[in-house]
């Protein structure tokens, strides 16, 4: 294996597990190869200075959580909010213009109908009208009270 | 939540090099999270959507301040070049003051968004290469190519830091 190979098997030993047997051949490299050591050992310290282990108190860290677990609450509750403005905007409409049509039914449509209390009376005082008129002696006998009095 | 906080709070700090925009992007990330719960499907791991999820948010933090350049490596030689020689020639353990890790995220903003990203998912998060193409939604060769352009492009960045400084030999 030449050195430019084994450069390239040089960080994947850093970053994880190699095959035993490449393993052997990088180990055996190195030991043998300043120019590699000093490759990886360069590495190391840039990447021990630009990316330092993160440590954070756990007062800090309990900071944190409760921060993040209020705004969790708090975006929950908007969410609630926003449910109220999808029926505001989408179910008061509807309804509204549920009322609307069924106002229109009862208002407009019983002008025709039988339905409708003050017409039924206008049927009803045509129809006794009629009777009285026509002279209906059956009607009469049976139904009205002046004929029944002496 | 706890077991993956520092894991987002590590991987926003580098991506975005500033502590308050750090835990404020991390808060969102959390919350999104939540949020979105009931929309993860289990054919990842949490942590590969939780990163997948972190990932977005930071390119989009980064994307809304575009305005705000990053860190040019002229300026980063030219304002920061006698931190920069202090950074890498102290102890190692010193990296992790405050000042030293915005220091490094400025040094970190000196490449390609693509680059910050893979590097801090395997040298901050330590995400094996699985991991990172299923977080980036990659190949594993294309995990492999790219970690590796990274890892030459940093160094060349700050080769005139570390041509100077020999402690790594003795790391
Ligand atoms: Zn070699």
């Amino acid at each position: 294996m030449t050195h430019e190979t084994i450069q390239q098997k040089l960080f994947a030993l850093y970053d994880g597990p190699l095959s035993e047997q490449e393993r052997k051949l990088v180990e055996g490299h190195l030991a043998q190869c300043p120019s590699c050591r000093k490759a990886i050992a360069q590495w190391k310290a840039v990447s021990a200075r630009l990316f330092p282990p993160q440590t954070f108190s756990e007062a800090a860290e309990d900071f944190f959580v409760s921060k993040v677990m209020t705004r969790v609450r708090i975006s929950t509750l908007e969410a609630g909010k926003f449910a109220w403005g999808v029926i505001l905007r989408w179910a008061l409409p509807l309804v509204g213009s549920a009322v609307l049509a069924g106002w229109a039914f009862f208002s407009v449509l019983p002008d025709t109908s039988f339905y409708s209390a003050p017409s039924a009376d206008a049927a009803f005082s045509s129809y006794s009208s009629y009777a009285s008129a026509s002279g209906n002696g059956m009607m009469q006998a049976s139904y009205s009270p002046d004929e029944i009095a002496p | 939540m706890r077991q993956y906080h520092k894991k987002v709070m590590g991987y926003c700090l580098s991506m975005l090099q500033n502590h308050t925009e750090a835990e404020e992007a991390a808060q969102d990330i959390f919350v999104k999270a939540y949020r979105s719960l009931p929309k993860f499907k289990g054919n990842s791991t949490f942590s590969t959507w939780l990163y997948r999820i972190t990932t977005n948010h930071c390119l989009d933090v980064l994307r809304k301040r575009n305005r705000r350049k990053t860190y040019s490596l002229d300026a980063l030689v030219e304002e920061e070049g006698d931190s920069v020689h202090r950074l890498f020639s102290s102890n190692p353990v010193a990296a992790a003051q405050m000042e030293n890790r915005d220091l490094a995220g400025k040094i970190l903003s000196t490449l390609p968004e693509d680059y910050r990203i893979i590097l801090t998912l395997r040298e901050a998060d330590g995400l094996e290469y699985q991991e990172i193409a299923e977080t980036l939604d990659c190949s594993l060769d294309a995990v492999k190519g790219r970690l590796s352009r990274a890892r030459k492009q940093l160094q060349e960045n700050l080769r005139h830091f570390l041509r100077e400084n020999d402690v790594y030999k003795e790391e």
